[in-house]
């Protein structure tokens, strides 16, 4: 895995992502009328109408809240290049930040015996295809982890 | 408020018609919803209808037609029929017209669905990566529902199993075949704990109802049904709804349940069922 984006030309997530130390976080918004916060970042509050929102940070680390598995290609519009033959199921799920935010993401593993509710992730980032040119797709996911940073 | 009630029903057999176009299935619904009320299309004073994938609902006037009808098209999602069925009713209350028509068709192609981002509001990485997809929502909220009330999987299987059973029973139904439940909880995992027999496919078929006053239907029907209530809500902040990026923190009751609070208000009221 590679967390230097700088060398990750096509991470159509860039824009979602912050850089930090321990690795990539995730980049929301938070409303300054009402407080309430977001994944992804938007400039609208559902919450209160308000449309001044300021970015936050949503963290790198949470509980799963729910979870799936992608078992089939997806159709267009996914776009990550692989056929019926080479398609590899991938696990989805939503993650709970420490805002109580849930954020949907890919995982990095498809297997439901290493998948729990409530069980700690990271965020990390995976290849998940890779273009015409044969240059790799990025995006984040989560990965399941031993231990997290104060009680989520 | 004065009850309105349905006086005709017509459908088309759903599951896949080659050669009939999805436009044409509709039409055929609404003629068997005529036929029924005993109505002529001219009677006809309001029409709300629409569909997915087969094209304007208020082009069924060059089927049926055209007689000046105001023809509403509803383009409302899966929530399409009850919007059209709630406009029918409103419209029929308000004094519009005497009879109303509601009819929702469709033709879709085989396989899930491949809805747009910019559609939804969304950005293009959504589907791109692989999120933007109806049966993964529906496993991932069917995943955490059976979490919060310790539901056991097999539930679903059961839940399908009667699915299809009555299926078998009704001669418009699409899958006829009852299924065991080695067939349904073996088959092919398409979102876990979703598997083939868990979802209803993309079909084909129509549905149409004829409406007026509950105080005139008996000029048409013997058994006429009337309508208590007919209710569309879109989420609120905090609904867990399909094609969401992140989740509030704060969790609100999904729209099928705010929807349901004004039937229940009228059940109550009318002491049908105690609280």
């Amino acid at each position: 895995m590679n967390n230097n984006t700088s060398l990750l030309p096509h991470l159509p997530v860039a824009h979602l992502l912050t850089q930090g130390t321990s690795g990539p976080g995730l980049l929301g918004s938070k409303c300054s009328q009402c407080g309430e916060m977001y994944f992804p970042a938007t400039d609208s509050c559902t919450a209160c109408c308000g449309s001044d929102l300021a970015p936050c940070d949503i963290g790198n680390q949470g509980r799963l809240w729910s979870w799936t598995v992608q078992a089939f290609l997806p159709k267009a519009p996914y776009d990550s290049g692989e056929t019926e033959s080479d398609f590899q199921p991938y696990g989805v799920g939503y993650v709970q930040m420490p805002s109580g935010v849930k954020v949907e993401s890919r995982l990095t593993t498809a297997d439901p015996a290493e998948l729990a509710i409530g069980m700690p992730m990271v965020l990390c980032l995976v290849r998940y295809g890779q273009r015409v040119d044969g240059q790799p797709l990025q995006t984040f996911a989560f990965a399941p982890t031993i231990e997290i940073e104060g009680d989520l | 408020m004065e009850d309105i009630a349905i006086i005709g029903i017509g459908m088309h057999s759903f599951g896949r018609t080659d050669g009939l176009s999805g436009q044409a299935q509709g039409a055929f619904a609404v003629r068997e919803a005529l036929r029924d009320a005993g109505v002529k299309w001219e009677q006809v004073g309001v029409a709300y209808g629409g569909s997915q994938d087969a094209g304007n609902a208020d082009a069924l006037a060059n089927h049926l037609g055209l007689t000046g009808i105001p023809f509403v098209n509803v383009a409302n999602g899966c929530a399409t029929g009850g919007s059209a069925l709630a406009s029918v009713v409103s419209a029929i209350r308000s004094g519009m017209a005497e009879i109303g028509l509601a009819v929702g068709f469709d033709k879709h192609p085989r396989g899930a669905f491949n809805p747009q981002p910019a559609d939804w509001g969304l950005e293009d990485w959504y589907g791109e990566t692989g999120l933007m997809l109806t049966t993964q929502f529906f496993a991932l909220k069917t995943q955490r529902y059976l979490h919060e009330h310790g539901i056991a999987e097999e539930s679903l299987v059961h839940v399908a199993q009667r699915a299809f059973r009555n299926g078998a029973l009704t001669p418009h139904a699409w899958r006829r075949r009852e299924l065991s439940f080695e067939e349904i909880a073996e088959s092919m995992p398409v979102n876990l704990p979703l598997r083939k027999y868990m979802f209803c496919n993309p079909a084909e078929g129509g549905a149409a109802l004829v409406l007026c006053r509950a105080s005139q239907a008996h000029k048409y029907s013997d058994t006429p049904i009337i309508v208590r209530a007919a209710v569309m809500r879109t989420r609120y902040h905090g609904s867990f709804e399909v094609f969401s990026p992140g989740l509030a923190a704060r969790q609100a009751p999904a729209p099928t349940v705010t929807a349901s609070a004004p039937l229940m208000r009228v059940l109550v009221s009318a002491r049908k069922i105690s609280m």
